[in-house]
């Protein structure tokens, strides 16, 4: 008897928890931006956001692409940062834009930025930022590079689109 | 000339918004001058009218937005026809959600008119029913008639977001 109650817990708790509702954690995407050394830059990003929290929601993310303009093409830096959603609401002034209304969801991040032979610190702060059930939509994020001396340089990515999974 | 470019973009502008099925606005990575290859992003913003099912007119901005935003301006229009079915239907149907667009266009330089263009968007993804519509890697090419020499460009994604026609006028 006792047998069975421990089973049908264990079922009970494996069924809930299966239907649980489904978190996207991880994310592949495209990046178009471009700097102040008057470059555009083409970036393939993949984001780990392994919580879903209403506010302060972390997340980490990897860029990596090819860039073109003064100076030629080229491979661009890679870039690793860690961030947070500062918040989620559904008072989404950029809701018009979505076929399904999302929340509207800001994020700040930090992180480094490197060619291989020397690191620098980039920063992001992303305010038109919407959330689908699947995709995270970023238009006009501003960034800036940081070198010893300040800032190296600037810049906006015009659009970054996240497929999450 | 340019007094001209701009009249013909104004009329185009009024006379087919009176005929349009649905009229959107389009935001997205713009190219087609050389020169922007060196002035940094640039960015396109405009205007999409629903001509017919498959026919529609885009007037189109580009412009560098980094590092120096306005320093050079390339507009114009383009038609374009959906090759892969109805980019919008009536009778509460909606239109191909996959397609693939063909477009020819006049673009000017500062105003003065420049190039001729033939483009090629090979996937858009959704519908002016939906409210929204996006163009991946449009790519073309550009005869700058005036120096008669040809350039190939290519963006990486148009953002189409529609006014009228879509399913909130069924609401």
């Amino acid at each position: 008897m006792k047998r069975i109650v421990v089973i049908t817990a264990v079922l009970l708790l494996c069924f809930s928890l299966s239907a649980a509702p489904k978190v996207f954690r991880f994310g592949y995407g495209i990046n178009v931006e471009g700097n102040s050394s008057a470059r555009t830059e083409i970036k393939l990003n993949f984001t780990a956001r392994p919580f879903s929290s209403n506010v302060m929601n972390p997340f980490v993310r990897a860029e990596y692409g090819i860039g073109m303009g003064r100076g030629g093409f080229g491979l661009t830096n890679l870039t690793a940062v860690a961030g947070v959603e500062l918040f989620r609401s559904m008072k989404n002034p950029l809701g018009f834009t979505m076929a399904n209304k999302g929340p509207w969801s800001p994020a700040i991040c930090a992180g480094i930025t490197t060619d291989f032979t020397d690191s620098n610190l980039y920063a992001e702060l992303s305010l038109f930022r919407v959330l689908d059930k699947d995709f995270i939509y970023e238009w006009f994020t501003a960034f800036a590079v940081f070198d010893r001396s300040g800032i190296e340089k600037w810049g906006v990515c015009l659009l970054r689109l996240t497929s999450m999974f | 000339m340019k007094k001209a470019a701009v009249v013909l973009t104004l009329v185009l502008c009024v006379v087919c918004s009176a005929f349009s099925t649905d009229i959107g606005v389009r935001i997205g990575h713009g190219t087609i001058d050389p020169d922007f290859n060196n002035l940094g992003l640039t960015a396109l913003a405009g205007v999409d009218i629903g001509l017919t099912k498959r026919l529609e007119l885009n007037i189109e901005v580009m412009t560098p937005i980094v590092p120096d935003p306005l320093s050079k301006a390339v507009a114009g229009f383009e038609i374009g026809y959906s090759i892969g079915g109805n980019r919008t239907a009536d009778n509460g149907y909606a239109g191909i959600s996959i397609n693939h667009v063909v477009s020819l266009g006049l673009f000017t330089v500062n105003l003065v008119p420049t190039y001729l263009t033939l483009r090629v968007t090979p996937l858009t993804i959704g519908t002016v029913a939906a409210g929204r519509r996006e163009n991946f890697l449009p790519i073309g090419i550009a005869w700058n008639f005036r120096d008669n020499s040809f350039g190939l460009f290519i963006s990486i994604i148009e953002y189409d977001h529609y006014i009228t026609g879509t399913w909130r006028d069924y609401v």
